[in-house]
């Protein structure tokens, strides 16, 4: 099934640009030009729903402005279908799953089906994560270029499923991920390739003072100290009980208000104790809010990142926290832990503070608050930091960039 | 007569490829660097330039900077920034002296897995090629050009080609030897991108600017000796009026 992308009304590119600046825009357009006359269809599992359709709605979008064809198509599957590739999904997390004797060929049945069923009206084709994966066994062209893209963390994939998934994976020209950690052995040469924010988004589009105030008013947040806020869900892996003890332990020292801000997700059962424990041990503090909102609660997040001073993510475990580089574009002083992907948006001193320990946590907030120019300069950078790496434009261009080196590697063979 | 030569100004793009090999110690990292090709020490060594292209100092190589932050060695960060720092034009000399001052360690730190060093590389495409016959237009171009055009051109091109760079070869031959010089020494000595792109540009504007200055004054195809002199009255000429009560 074609997605259809409305490309009326005004330009998504100039709106980039105004937002954005013109030095991401045009990195993007210089790609695009050299890919003149190529067309790219992009294939996943569904049009709503989910990071990737998120990000497919935009990408696919600021491509054809640019200059390059492309569709997206999107893959149908039955209940059974939908099973055994949520069983991988969880493996491929980590998380051990039943699989169905079946599911294999249920798996194998649906995408053949869609081979023969769905458009792919390009030469360049980028399958997305590995419901669709198998597309390749039946409709690659020769003269066309396969890219496989993975947007889930492999780092702690379970050997068994990898196996699975990798006869199909094998076939394509070019792999790409998101963060080294992800990479798994195969033959295809695997190019990096992180996430993206989309600036425009309700989660983090430019806010008027007075929109900030209307959103955060039923919280009754102080206005006369320095907010300290972190966004996560509440899960251990985020813990929000070590961002709280190095409050408290801040707090020996500075005035300021610390928030902890996120929801609980479906899958995860441990999310309504965590939310519960936190509640218990921030009882009774006057400076402590703990917001638990719901899943679309963009804008409130987006008003909550611009009116605090200080944004943690201390995580203990962590897949790429994009909440740090939403942080940054608001050009907020982050404080953040050295785990996953923040390394590569948070450089030490330069666009925020890396920590290990609850202590250092603490140190860093007392420093940041003390402050205040220090802050401003780290969200600054922080802010150019984002605008050149984790917008959607970077990861439009570097998929553009990954066919263009996989056409330069077959014109040398 | 033939034609002055032109330089193709290229616009480029960076795909980093992530390669199979790692290091937990120095002495896997040494036999790593020793293995690594071209593309990998590029990307190591000389790209955390254009990582962070307005950063005030030079940027430490991801190699020292793991040495110093993971495998707690101070010693031998040291010594590897040293080698890279001083070897940095030439991927044979730099794997080399690399080599020589990891095993000049004996750190015995292991890093955990998690905390390996992994070999990435980088792939470069070029995306648009402008050519330029003077030196007016090359730099009216770079000046409006990324950082990894300039990166690309006083950095990787002569890493890869293991030569000076072709970009201060053509500024030569069309005679424009200063300007050549101003950029071997700025790529040489400048701590990041955009203060070479700084020294670069203000050192041509200055002399762009003698030299219309001599123009205006009717020296005709003003050489830069006359130009410079032309402004150095002007500039004592101005000094004097300054000093006037």
């Amino acid at each position: 099934m074609r997605v259809a992308i409305p490309l009326d009304g005004p330009s998504l590119l100039e709106r980039y640009r105004d937002v954005a600046g013109d030095a991401p825009v045009r990195a993007l357009e210089a790609a695009a030009k050299r890919l003149r006359g190529h067309r790219i269809a992009m294939v996943n599992s569904t049009a709503t729903g989910g990071g990737v359709a998120e990000i497919l709605h935009r990408l696919v979008r600021l491509l054809v402005e640019a200059g390059v064809p492309t569709t997206w198509e999107v893959m149908p599957g039955g209940p059974e279908f939908y099973a055994y590739t949520k069983a991988m999904h969880n493996e491929l997390h980590g998380l051990p799953a039943r699989f169905d004797a079946a599911g294999e060929q249920h798996y194998r049945d649906t995408n053949a089906r869609a081979a023969a069923t769905l458009e792919l009206p390009g030469d360049l084709v980028l399958i997305h994560d590995p419901q669709p994966a198998a597309l390749i066994e039946h409709r690659r062209q020769p003269g066309q270029r396969w890219l496989w893209r993975c947007h889930i963390d492999l780092s702690h994939a379970l050997p068994r499923t990898w196996a699975r998934l990798q006869p199909w994976v094998e076939q394509f020209d070019g792999l790409i991920y998101s963060h080294p950690a992800f990479v798994h052995d195969s033959r295809a040469p695997a190019y990096l390739a992180p996430p993206s924010i989309d600036p425009l988004s309700d989660k983090n589009c430019p806010l008027e003072p007075s929109e900030i105030e209307e959103m955060l008013e039923p919280f009754a947040l102080p206005a006369d100290r320095p907010l300290i806020t972190q966004v996560s869900r509440f899960d251990r892996l985020k813990d929000p009980l070590g961002v709280l003890e190095a409050f408290v332990l801040a707090r020996r020292r500075i005035e300021a208000h610390l928030v902890l801000a996120g929801g609980t997700a479906d899958d995860d059962p441990e999310g309504d104790a965590v939310l519960a424990e936190v509640r218990e041990r921030a009882a009774g503090r006057e400076d402590v809010t703990i917001l638990a909102l719901p899943p679309d609660a963009h804008r409130v997040i987006n008003a909550l990142q611009r009116r605090s001073r200080i944004i943690v993510q201390k995580s203990l475990r962590e897949g790429f926290a994009l909440t740090v580089s939403e942080g940054l574009w608001k050009r907020r002083a982050v404080i953040a832990s050295a785990v996953g992907g923040i390394p590569l948006q948070v450089l030490h001193g330069r666009t925020g503070l890396l920590v290990r320990s609850v202590e250092g946590c603490a140190q860093r907030m007392v420093e940041l608050v003390d402050t205040p120019a220090l802050a401003r300069r780290l969200g600054a950078e922080g802010h150019e930091h984002v605008r050149q790496h984790f917008l959607h434009t970077r990861e439009a261009r570097d998929y553009l960039v990954c066919f263009l080196v996989l056409d330069q590697l077959a014109a040398a063979r | 007569m033939s034609a002055a030569p032109t330089y193709r100004l290229l616009d480029v793009a960076h795909a980093i490829r992530v390669t199979p090999a790692s290091a937990v110690d120095l002495r896997s990292l040494a036999s790593m660097v020793e293995q690594a090709d071209a593309s990998s020490l590029l990307l190591h060594v000389l790209q955390p330039a254009l990582r962070a292209p307005h950063a005030m100092e030079r940027r430490l190589d991801d190699f020292s900077r793991w040495i110093a932050e993971v495998l707690r060695d101070p010693v031998a960060a040291e010594r590897v920034a040293l080698a890279c720092a001083e070897s940095d034009s030439d991927p044979a000399a730099l794997r080399a002296a690399m080599v020589s001052a990891m095993r000049r360690s004996d750190g015995d730190h292991v890093a955990p897995g998690s905390e390996a060093f992994r070999l990435h590389a980088v792939d470069s495409v070029h995306l648009l090629e402008v050519e330029v016959a003077d030196p007016d237009t090359l730099l009216d171009q770079m000046s409006a050009a990324s950082a990894a055009v300039w990166f690309w051109h006083l950095i990787e091109e002569p890493f890869r080609s293991g030569h000076p760079p072709t970009l201060c070869r053509w500024l030569e031959s069309i005679g424009e030897p200063r300007l050549a010089e101003t950029c071997a020494r700025a790529r040489r000595t400048e701590p990041s991108l955009h203060s070479l792109r700084g020294r670069v540009l203000g050192g041509w504007r200055r002399s762009r600017m003698a030299r219309r200055l001599a123009h205006r004054e009717g020296h005709e195809d003003a050489d830069r000796p006359t130009a410079r002199a032309v402004l150095r009255r002007l500039a004592r000429r101005l000094t004097h009026a300054d000093d006037r009560p």
